[in-house]
């Protein structure tokens, strides 16, 4: 049987579900007899071809981090949010709680570590800021939620196995994590 | 009551009528899920979470409110229910700041301390399908113990039922109307400057992480900490309480009365809830010799041990003195009292021996808790009530509120329970007493008068309290007397404070202090006045004494400490140590029976008299 292609992405993010997924450990071995990586930070392969299963961490607080998140929506037949920053928002949804000009100025100028006299924003070459950050599921299509911070690997393995027996994965308490 | 048969999922039950249908599920060993309603609590019906499909109705019911009836038929885990109940979770999740990642109280399904994040895991929630809602609510940090995000409430009003059903005080209600609906303060003031008197008992109803505690935060979940089950006995009330503790810290105190559905319904005060773990004075970890130059030099227990055998040996029985806090447990003033006995030292009292010395004239009847509670008149005269007896407070208020009762308050101090009182006489302190004959009249005329004598600086002084017992004796009033620490009359029956105080504040030679956790200012000014010429120090804080003291030895605290406490509606009650003290500090009782050994004294038996109480 030909391996069930996978691809992940992550977004505005700390990068710590890719963690937990590969904290799958010896677990991940036995999986990839099953699953192969394309475009992937694993792999480090940047293009998206089509796949089975997409897969996203973080949330959606730039046009480019929307562009990606398309194009990894456009590619995939089922589209899992991992983290608690596709499923809700997560910690870059703090920021929800302010105006977007203040967070800028906070960032860019007043922080205690920032040296930047000129107090100079930039805001060419950059991505364009939305005004809030919000879970992928507010702009496509998601089949499958792994909430968690980060998500628990057994949580993840379920998941996958789930999907490898050919059943849409729905969480038990034990498995759910918001934290 | 009668009996009812109900049917729940198809099997039948009885139910007794009267009960509500949720009483009568989990009676029967079924579980619905609950927020808004908790044991102790009326029910309020507030979240919906607890519905349930009736036979015959055609929409789904709140289990928590609705009452039983005769032939009832319940059904309790349908898809209908599991669906509604989901969507209830989805709407209360998407309304204002749920994200569980940046609250203390967060954690996974087994180990969590938020209700409502254990309601959301088990009805599966794994994303908000609505759009969150993100107006910035206030946090209300001016409360000397806990805070209040707005953000994280979901208005389920436990803590404003709690506030006035057990409490009795009605400081928390909600103001402002639908999505701009906050829980408020005296209606609209931050809670430090409010009628709050910071007792606590919302913080531990509240099912979210609104209201929590200043001082618990990162210190590790409750699920991770070992669970002590005993009472509080700082003040002799001797509240039930339930102590959360990891590696030897306390991280919460809860009352445990509320399901309970004891008479103080669970409440604590804020001595009693935050007291223990706001404690910030240094403890004694070392036992200290005053060496030849004056200096404190530091010494094995052996050595000090020692030390305190030569001062008994070069000294008279008629020249020592003893002094202990009433604040230990039975068993180590018992022994210091065998101890005193065996050596022939006459001169022992407690702190507070003043307090039972001046009240043992009283021939009347003592007022009981519900005494107060069904008052109609009740004079409270001498301190505050809220800072050093608080439950008795409410007490006080359930009586004013829920009875009409009227409410006079004698004192020389401000205190939150004023704003019931019928009538405030700010007097100077120690002359309470010079007004007492003014209320004849009026105790004259009610049914069910009581009379509160509060605090140690009132109930010392005989010349201030002498016309109240007098009063009550002369109209038959009935008195209660709150005694300022938690075993005071445990001290007073087991003789460790004399009857007469004859033999008591002559100038000695060397005096044993046993402080305890009691600081020494709150000991009789004498002690340090009298100047005894060696003080052996016995004190589980670094104190004030310490620059009298010429041999110190580090004490149990009392959280340390097991023994037996008389409480002060005469109750004895075993008291479990709720942390492990360190090697070097030892009770009072454990450091009397070592030097008793060294002095070749024998055995002092306490547990006979202990037993008495």
């Amino acid at each position: 049987m030909a391996k069930v292609k996978v691809a992940t992405t992550w977004l505005e993010c700390c990068s710590g579900c890719h963690m937990s997924f590969l904290d799958l450990d010896e677990k991940l071995v036995e999986l990839l007899s099953k699953i192969e990586f394309d475009a992937s930070p694993i792999t480090d392969i940047k293009d998206f071809h089509p796949v089975d299963v997409g897969i996203v961490e973080g949330a959606v607080g730039n046009e480019e981090q929307l562009e990606v998140l398309r194009k990894i929506r456009e590619n995939s037949k089922i589209l899992i949010a991992l983290g608690d920053c596709a499923c809700f928002g997560g910690i870059p949804a703090m920021r929800n709680f302010f105006d977007k000009d203040e967070v800028l100025k906070r960032v860019y100028i007043e922080t205690e570590s920032t040296v930047n006299p000129k107090k100079v924003i930039p805001h060419e070459d950059v991505p364009k800021l939305f005004p809030s950050v919000k879970g992928i599921d507010q702009f496509v299509k998601v089949d499958v939620y792994i909430p968690g911070c980060p998500p628990d690997p057994r949580a993840i393995e379920y998941a996958l196995k789930e999907l490898l027996e050919g059943r849409i994965p729905v969480l038990p308490p034990e498995l759910l994590s918001y934290e | 009551m009668r009996e009812v048969k109900i049917k729940i999922d198809g099997r039948e039950f009885t139910a007794t009528e009267g009960m509500t249908i949720l009483e009568a599920v989990r009676k029967a060993g079924y579980e619905v899920p609950t927020l808004c309603y908790h044991d102790g609590l009326s029910p309020h019906g507030g979240c919906r979470l607890c519905v349930v499909e009736v036979k015959g109705s055609p929409r789904l019911l709140t289990s928590c409110t609705t009452p039983v009836a005769d032939g009832m038929e319940v059904f309790v885990n349908t898809d209908r229910v599991k669906e509604a109940r989901k969507f209830v979770m989805n709407l209360i999740m998407t309304e204002r700041n749920h994200f569980c990642m940046f609250c203390e109280k967060s954690g996974r399904y087994e180990e969590t301390d938020c209700e409502l994040q254990k309601r959301a895991y088990e009805v599966q929630i794994e994303h908000f399908p609505f759009p969150v809602y993100v107006d910035k609510y206030p946090v209300d940090t001016s409360s000397p113990v806990m805070v209040t995000d707005h953000n994280r409430c979901i208005l389920c009003g436990r803590c404003v039922r709690v506030c006035s059903e057990i409490v009795a005080n009605s400081t928390l209600d909600f103001s402002f109307r639908g999505s701009k609906t906050l829980i408020a303060a005296d209606t609209g003031l931050n809670k430090g400057e409010s009628s709050c008197i910071s007792c606590g008992a919302c913080m531990q109803v509240c099912p979210a992480g609104a209201i929590f505690s200043k001082f618990g935060g990162y210190k590790g979940k409750k699920s991770l900490c070992e669970k002590v089950e005993t009472f509080c006995p700082i003040c002799g009330v001797g509240c039930e309480t339930t102590n959360y503790v990891r590696y030897n810290n306390i991280v919460e105190i809860e009352g445990a009365g509320l399901a309970k559905r004891t008479l103080d319904g669970g409440q604590l005060c804020e001595k009693g809830r935050y007291g223990p773990i706001m404690e910030s004075r240094n403890r004694i970890s070392i036992p200290l010799i005053r060496d030849a130059k004056g200096r404190f030099v530091e010494a094995t227990y052996g050595e000090a041990v020692n030390k305190v055998v030569q001062l008994l040996k070069a000294n008279s029985p008629d020249q020592i003195a003893f002094r202990a806090s009433s604040f230990l447990p039975a068993e180590d003033l018992a022994y210091i009292k065998g101890f005193a006995s065996k050596l022939g030292v006459e001169d022992i009292d407690t702190f507070d021996g003043d307090v039972y010395r001046n009240l043992s004239s009283f021939s009347g009847s003592k007022a009981t808790y519900e005494d107060l509670l069904n008052a109609d008149l009740i004079l409270l005269v001498g301190g505050d009530i809220i800072k050093e007896h608080g439950v008795v407070g409410s007490y006080i208020r359930r009586a004013v509120r829920n009875k009409g009762a009227e409410l006079m308050v004698i004192s020389s101090m401000e205190s939150k329970i004023e704003r019931w009182a019928k009538e405030v006489k700010r007097i100077a302190e120690g002359s309470e007493g010079s007004v007492a004959v003014e209320y004849k009249e009026k105790i004259s005329a009610a049914s069910n008068p009581v009379i509160v004598l509060e605090g140690a600086g009132l109930l010392r002084n005989k010349e201030a309290i002498e016309p109240w017992l007098r009063l009550a004796e002369e109209l038959s009033v009935k008195v209660m007397a709150l005694a300022p620490t938690g075993n005071s009359l445990a001290a007073w029956e087991l003789g460790v404070a004399p009857v007469s105080s004859n033999t008591l504040g002559k100038p000695k030679k060397l005096l044993f202090l046993f402080l305890g956790d009691i600081d020494s200012s709150y000991a009789p000014a004498e002690i340090a006045e009298i100047g005894y010429e060696t003080v052996v120090l016995h004190s589980a804080y670094i104190d004030a004494m310490m620059k009298l003291s010429d041999v110190v030895l580090p004490g149990k605290s009392w959280l340390e400490n097991e023994g037996t406490y008389k409480l002060l509606n005469g109750e004895v009650r075993k008291f479990t140590n709720i942390l492990n003290a360190e090697d070097n500090a030892k009770s009072p009782r454990e450091f009397l029976s070592d030097l008793a050994n060294a002095m070749g004294l024998g055995t002092i038996d306490v547990s006979s008299l202990v037993s008495k109480l």
